[in-house]
């Protein structure tokens, strides 16, 4: 029987295969760049983000400077957060799980080094393009041909290495975050691949571009990012817990969910498309709503033994709180669906809010959680006293939460007026200013967040950099001593 | 067991079945539009964009109006749009996928932080208004939170005795003596903007049509009989 508890620390020194987690740990130290350049990433997302919020506070404030106007920042900030942050800091989890659950080391790591430098070439042209001017028109695929070009090379470059860490796994058997691991490998290149080749290349004609974008953006949300995190909550919460995960079979059902239902949602209702599009998407949002239930209902109840009392590290916090929004966000998300509330919600600032909590709240948290302990674990020192650390979860999480219910609010008091014809449009606009307002305090918390979470992940860095330049140093030293 | 084939073949199951449904079936069923000729008019519907308003569509484009302005109309009894007048066709119609058969992005739009601008070519016709209204927005619309595009126009100081281009805007009475000139973007989105004016016969969405009465004689009103298929 594998029990989850071959996925602790300490199983990893198995008798059957005496490779170390020191040693798996020590090959994919690689990794760390994709971690650093994803905190460094992150940063610049939320503070483009702040920029193109302030046109809410004073819409005259970039009338004169094109790049900072709201039609521009805003698509940067979000690129930066997808294809800075989220997309490479989940790979780099996903190849550090493979070799830790498939108890090997990292396999390509010059894949590793290639697809990194790859990747980032191509999210700061794609930036730096959005703020000259050169956008898709394609809400989250923004970034110019040549741009995407090379992201999707440098992600097969790192998911190469990936694939061929999963493979050397000692057993056959998977773990489930390793059903979780090979399906997210492959599910990014898919999508993006195809909705690159007929949006970009061979561009389809009309209204089939936004089909294709919404079943972009929601698999890259609802199933790329869902998959991601559930692999590392999977993976880290019985870990904490210190007990096997509560049930492997609902955690598969999970799974096949995600994938089979999750993959459908996104299309809504009372689109310029033919009524069955959205009417099937809306199916499969419902039909998904199980699996959301199952993964609640297992995460939570393992994450109920951990002790309550014993001092957390930074991981410990962040990931619970993640796990605990998955729920929400994706349920949430749902229920927007169908036409009735579709009717009210839809081009409300619902949908940002709710989206927000997904991919930050839910997908963001996780991850910084599970860096956090993957950069303690590559970079080890003596002391790993992070900086900050309530303060930093305080930025994050608050600072989500506060954005959330400002602009959930806002978006539901916006979607009843709208739909009031009586009620002038500039009305109506103004009555969502003061939510607005409101989530940009938000905002500021997370950018204090993101920029502890910079801080702490250099900081670690650095510091394993000079003491294990110290210990070459000493070691050369020694021979050159005794000649002396 | 390895299970490694199994997890891969799954999801790639998955994938092509998602794939399926909302890719290749929705291209099989609408990727083949054309246009098409109204017989009544003699038209063609839609119509081509002009060669400006083409490049206009890029300028709109570039600076991420889809951000704030949607450009769909949805269908009546789902939100307020057709009761906003909103699309301003002449009846209660949706906006339906053959409207975007020659835009060379379709840019929907995801939220309405400002009003739909479906055919705001046939609600708003006048060129300096779009102008004015792209320099400064508050000016004409007091209290508007559109950002003003001033980047997209150019501004100096008459010489004494100059006389001003005629494609300047208005003179403002607080700046006497400056002229500002919108630039070939700014002319370009304002040419895209006027040309979004497609109102003809829906034969996608016929059962709402619904033929416009005084009001004093709602009992008269009648469904008119839904149009004629389209002539292949």
């Amino acid at each position: 029987m594998s029990s989850p508890s071959c996925q602790l620390d300490a199983s990893c020194a198995d008798a059957s295969a005496p490779i170390t987690c020191a040693e798996i740990d020590a090959s994919s130290r690689p990794l760390l760049l994709l971690v650093v350049s994803a905190a460094l990433w992150l940063v610049v997302g939320s503070v483009l983000g702040l920029i193109s919020s302030l046109t809410f506070h004073a819409p005259k404030m970039f009338a004169d400077c094109a790049a900072m106007s709201f039609g521009r920042s805003h698509p940067a900030a979000n690129n930066a957060f997808l294809y800075g942050f989220a997309v490479p800091a989940g790979l780099a989890v996903l190849l550090w799980l493979a070799g830790r659950i498939g108890r090997t080391k990292l396999i390509g790591a010059p894949l590793v080094v290639l697809g990194w430098l790859l990747w980032n070439i191509g999210v700061t042209v794609g930036v730096l393009g959005i703020l000259q001017g050169e956008n898709t028109g394609h809400e989250w695929l923004e970034f110019s041909r040549s741009a995407s070009g090379f992201l999707l090379i440098g992600y097969v470059a790192v998911a190469l290495a990936g694939v061929l860490t999963f493979r050397a796994r000692k057993e056959g058997k998977l773990e489930l975050s390793q059903w979780f691991i090979l399906a997210a490998l492959f599910w990014f290149p898919w999508i993006y691949s195809t909705s690159h080749l007929l949006l970009l290349i061979w561009p389809v004609r009309g209204v089939l571009q936004s089909v294709i974008t919404w079943w972009y953006v929601n698999n890259l949300a609802n199933v790329w990012m869902v998959l991601v995190g559930l692999a590392a909550a999977f993976y880290f919460v019985p870990k904490f817990a210190k007990a096997p995960l509560h049930s492997r079979p609902m955690g598969l059902f999970s799974f096949w969910s995600v994938i089979l239902f999750g993959s459908w949602a996104g299309i809504p209702a009372g689109a310029p498309v033919p009524a069955w599009i959205p009417a099937v998407s809306t199916l499969g949002a419902f039909l998904s709503i199980a699996g959301i239930l199952a993964t609640w209902l297992n995460l939570s109840k393992t994450l109920c033994l951990a002790d309550r009392h014993a001092q957390r590290s930074l991981s410990e916090t962040f990931i619970p709180f993640g796990v605990k929004v998955f729920p929400v966000a994706a349920l949430l998300g749902v229920l927007a669906q169908p036409a009735g509330v579709s009717g009210l919600l839809n081009f409300t600032w619902f949908l940002p809010a709710q989206q927000q909590l997904l991919v930050y709240g839910f997908y963001g948290l996780v991850l910084m959680g599970a860096l956090h302990f993957m950069v303690s674990r590559l970079a080890p020192v003596a002391d790993p006293k992070p900086m900050f650390a309530s303060l930093h979860f305080i930025g994050c999480a608050g600072g989500v939460v506060i954005f959330f219910l400002a602009l959930a609010c806002g978006g539901v008091a916006q979607g009843g007026v709208m739909n009031d014809s009586t009620v002038p449009f500039l009305n109506v606009v103004k009555g969502t200013l003061m939510w607005i307002r409101l989530s940009s305090l938000g905002e500021l918390l997370m950018i204090l967040g993101n920029l502890l979470f910079l801080l702490n992940v250099v900081l670690a860095v650095v510091r394993f950099l000079k003491v294990s330049m110290e210990s070459i140093m000493a070691e050369n030293a020694k021979p050159a001593g005794v000649r002396a | 067991m390895n299970q490694g084939p199994l997890v891969f073949v799954g999801t790639f199951f998955a994938l092509a079945a998602t794939w399926f449904t909302f890719v290749l079936e929705p291209s099989q069923q609408i990727g083949n539009q054309s246009q098409f000729l109204i017989e009544d008019s003699g038209q063609l519907f839609p119509a081509k964009p002009a060669g400006l308003a083409h490049q206009g569509e890029a300028v709109y484009r570039a600076n991420g109006c889809f951000y704030c302005h949607t450009m769909q109309v949805r269908p009546q009894g789902l939100g307020g749009d057709v009761a906003r007048g909103w699309g301003a066709r002449s009846g209660p119609v949706q906006s339906v996928s053959r409207d975007y058969l020659f835009a060379e992005t379709t840019m929907l739009g995801s939220q309405r932080v400002g009003p739909d601008l479906t055919n705001i070519g046939l609600r708003q016709t006048n060129l300096v208004w779009h102008l004015q209204h792209l320099y400064d927005p508050s000016s004409l619309a007091p209290g508007s939170t559109m950002p003003p595009y001033r980047f997209l126009f150019t501004k100096h100081t008459l010489k004494p005795g100059q006389k001003r281009s005629p494609d300047a805007l208005p003179e403002d009475p607080k700046a006497p003596g400056v002229e500002v000139l919108p630039s070939d973007d700014a002319k370009a989105l304002v040419a895209y903007l006027t040309g979004l004016h497609s109102d003809g016969v829906l034969y996608e969405a016929p059962a709402f049509y619904v033929k416009p009465v005084a009001k004093a004689d709602k009992k008269a009103a009648v469904p008119v009989t839904p149009a004629p298929a389209p002539a292949k």
